[in-house]
């Protein structure tokens, strides 16, 4: 155990390096500001240097093999960084689907692909997101002959400004097939959205080639979402816990009323319901991306747990820290809004606390 | 996960428990509501050490306390097997609830090698029963306000003095007490700690009623009582830091059943509100589904907190201010669950006739869950040390911290 915790932390340390020294918080907001943008091989540079673009694919397609507690521990390191690469995008949702293919004929291109950070991909799972989990509507999938074709569309993809494969969920005349798709073969519409750190897109294919990774998924659909929601909830976490840091320093140095105003009691206490929180979520989180580590069946109670906890924790942490800081905290100087943008829109994405807690009921039979 | 526990251990493990408490435990539902009474009655207390020497005997209790002590040397995840396996029997642990989760690992910290061998093992039995003596009538939050004082007369120590709100002295054959040795110095410098045998000459106990009408506490009253000074826990004068320790236990231990004892996978709370919402037609109702859920999230995070928290107890560390986040969330669904439980029952939550056992469960536990919140420290105490101790935030300013202890302003 303490092995497995000593790996993870220097795991932790190295990219924690990586990503204080190339993505400090001013750069991610030059960037998202536009006035300065990402190397373009900069993913595959990390790729070969950490090692993170293939965290958790096996070392036979040219990955490192890690598991999910290693892959959750690298996101917590992006969620706290806010760091513009396709981490969660491509190394995790996007890679998610080809786990859970057996077809190595069929994946094995992917994967090396997506080891070597040559060829980002994307989770496209989300028509009318209006429920949790869920399942394509309009979306299909038709064969002819050896090929498949999918039509429909998918809303709010995390695909980093533009992936080079997108994994699809489509209704085929047996059931609910993945499909991957070219990122030539789709028209992308950019989103305006929330968080200005990490780009989302509408896709739209009409009749596009694709390749069957999954022709019947069946309950694996529901694992997938559920593991994305796990892989979600560690980069929330990440998030939360830099953000309780950045208010909890500040009042440490603050002075109004001739006093530092952490010792004020009023500030003190918002700082510890904060940590409450945090490390409520932590568990949560941790405990969810263990139990997928270890390959449990049933991870639907414990990605809805972490979910919800996580974005709260998250969500609550970052007007926390829009409230410590005062009249600096909402200014678009100030990173705080940044941190805010992206805990509203991860609580939304994969799941909503709400969806998630009527999730919770229905699982517990009720 | 690594060697010293492999899966087929942990099996035999779990069958070995499944079998005993098969044989030995009674099913929560067979039971009736055991397990909420307030102030102990004498069959119970007989009950449960009863059941606490068969858990010791079968090699069940203090699993992961260390073996010279009377512990099993167990790891974390035969802890969570035991657990797993305990749900939904009755397990009669509240009377040892501060001698394991407090008195005793206090012991294993600051106590003598020979009071630890002495007492330790006798404890994890049921054999002894221990209690806390730390708040005084004047000392509630500011503990460190203490006034029973100890004075030094050959080999014994006399004290004199009250304290109150000491749960089970009216049982305990032992307390851990903290004096006050010297009025001299700054307040937090000048307490000492000892083990009083409550059956000593000079010790008067006296229930104190809550406002749930049970009666789980108590006031103590010392009157010339003399301990051996071998009784002495950690060194004179500097009794604080132990007192610390123990608080820190005791919030482990409130917030989330720690110690010895064993707690349920946590979700017993949600189950049977979950099934009161079903029996009232709420079930389906958008606003009670909300709440009902945001409960069960609660209370799970507050089973995985414990977990982990007791898994950095059995890993050396002793327990930080951790066990405050533990304390302040097991009050806080303390208050929720009443709270919705009374709003599912409505007009039958606050009257009702003989027999209807949902509507005095839930009124014992409503009526029980102001005093959760306070006992073992304050909600704003518990956000102090939180602050303070885990964010590293300085303290208000402070009147009394450097002054001689007599001259600063009591009650």
């Amino acid at each position: 155990m303490s092995d497995m915790s000593e790996e993870r932390e220097a795991l932790r340390g190295a990219v924690a390096d990586y990503l204080d020294a190339n993505f400090p918080i001013d750069t991610v907001h030059r960037i998202a500001n536009g006035k300065e943008s990402v190397a373009a091989d900069e993913w595959s540079k990390v790729a070969q240097g950490l090692g993170l673009a293939g965290l958790v694919i096996p070392e036979e397609f040219g990955g490192q093999g890690a598991g999910f507690g290693e892959l959750g521990v690298v996101l917590q390191e992006f969620g706290r960084t806010l760091a513009p690469l396709p981490m969660l995008s491509s190394a995790a949702l996007g890679t998610l689907p080809f786990l859970l293919s057996t077809d190595d004929a069929v994946r094995r291109p992917y994967l090396e692909a997506l080891a070597a950070g040559s060829a980002p991909a994307a989770l496209a799972l989300t028509e009318e997101s209006d429920s949790w989990p869920q399942a394509p509507q309009a979306t299909t999938a038709v064969q002819s002959g050896d090929h498949w074709h999918v039509s429909g569309a998918k809303h709010y993809v995390l695909d980093n400004g533009g992936a080079t494969f997108y994994v699809v969920s489509a209704a085929t005349a047996h059931g609910i097939g993945l499909f991957v798709v070219d990122g030539a073969d789709v028209v992308r519409t950019e989103l305006h959205a929330i968080d200005l750190t990490r780009p989302q897109a509408n896709i739209a294919f009409d009749q596009a080639p694709a390749v069957a990774l999954v022709v019947h998924v069946g309950d694996e659909l529901t694992r997938l979402q559920d593991l994305a929601a796990i892989l979600v909830s560690s980069e929330q976490l990440g998030g939360a816990d830099a953000v309780m840091r950045m208010f909890v320093e500040y009042a440490k140095i603050r002075v109004q009323f001739g006093r530092i105003i952490g010792s004020f009691q009023a500030i003190k206490h918002m700082c510890a319901n904060t940590l409450v929180e945090v490390e409520k979520a932590r568990g949560a989180a941790e405990d969810a991306a263990d139990r997928a580590a270890e390959g449990e069946p049933d991870l639907a109670l414990a990605a809805s747990l972490a979910k919800v906890a996580t974005s709260e924790a998250y969500t609550n942490a970052t007007l926390t820290n829009i409230r410590v800081h005062g009249g600096i905290g909402y200014t678009w100087e100030h990173p705080a809004h940044l941190y805010f943008r992206r805990s509203r829109s991860t609580s939304a994405l994969f799941g909503t606390p709400a969806e998630h807690r009527e999730a919770l009921l229905v699982g517990l039979g009720y | 996960m690594t060697t010293t526990d492999t899966t087929t251990d942990l099996e035999d493990f779990r069958l070995r428990v499944r079998d005993f408490l098969a044989r030995n435990a009674k099913r929560v539902d067979a039971a009736g509501d055991e397990e909420s009474q307030d102030g102990e009655t004498v069959d119970y207390l007989t009950g449960a050490r009863v059941w606490q020497n068969s858990l010791f005997d079968a090699g069940f209790s203090g699993l992961s306390w260390p073996k010279e002590y009377g512990g099993q040397s167990l790891t974390m995840h035969h802890q969570r097997v035991f657990n797993e396996e305990a749900n939904g029997y009755v397990m009669p642990s509240s009377p040892f609830m501060v001698t394991l989760g407090m008195c005793a690992p206090t012991l294993l910290q600051y106590g003598t090698e020979e009071q630890r061998r002495t007492h330790v093992p006798k404890m994890l039995r049921g054999d002894e029963i221990w209690c806390q003596l730390f708040s005084e009538p004047g000392a509630g939050s500011d503990v460190a306000g203490l006034t029973t004082k100890a004075v030094r007369d050959g080999d014994e120590w006399v004290i004199n003095g009250q304290k109150v709100w000491t749960s089970g002295a009216h049982f305990a054959d032992y307390g851990l007490i903290v004096t006050r040795t010297n009025p001299e110095v700054p307040k937090h410098k000048g307490i000492t700690m000892f083990i009083v045998d409550m059956k000593s000459p000079g010790v008067t106990v006296r229930p104190l009623r809550q406002m749930s009408g049970g009666s789980g506490f108590n006031e103590v009253f010392f009157d010339d009582v003399r301990v051996p000074a071998a009784n002495l826990v950690g060194e004179i004068d500097n009794g604080w830091m132990a007192a610390i320790g123990t608080l820190m236990n005791e919030r482990v231990s409130i917030g989330a059943g720690g110690g010895g004892l064993g707690r349920g996978t946590g979700t017993a709370q949600f189950d049977r509100l979950a099934e009161l919402a079903t029996k009232v037609g709420r079930i389906d109702d958008g606003a009670a589904r909300t709440e009902l859920a945001s409960i069960y999230v609660e209370e799970r995070l507050l089973a995985i907190l414990s977990e982990r928290m007791r898994a950095g107890l059995k890993a050396g560390k002793a327990p930080g201010p951790e066990g405050s986040i533990a304390k302040l969330s097991g009050s806080e669904l303390g208050r929720r669950v009443a709270d919705m439980a009374m709003s599912l029952l409505a007009e039958s939550g606050q009257a009702w006739t003989d027999g209807e056992d949902d509507s005095l469960h839930w009124a014992q536990t409503l009526l029980g869950s102001p005093g959760g919140a306070i006992a073992g420290g304050t909600p704003e105490i518990m956000r102090n040390i939180l602050g303070e101790r885990s964010l590293g935030l300085p303290k208000e300013p402070q009147v009394d911290r450097d002054i001689p202890f007599k001259d600063t302003r009591t009650n």
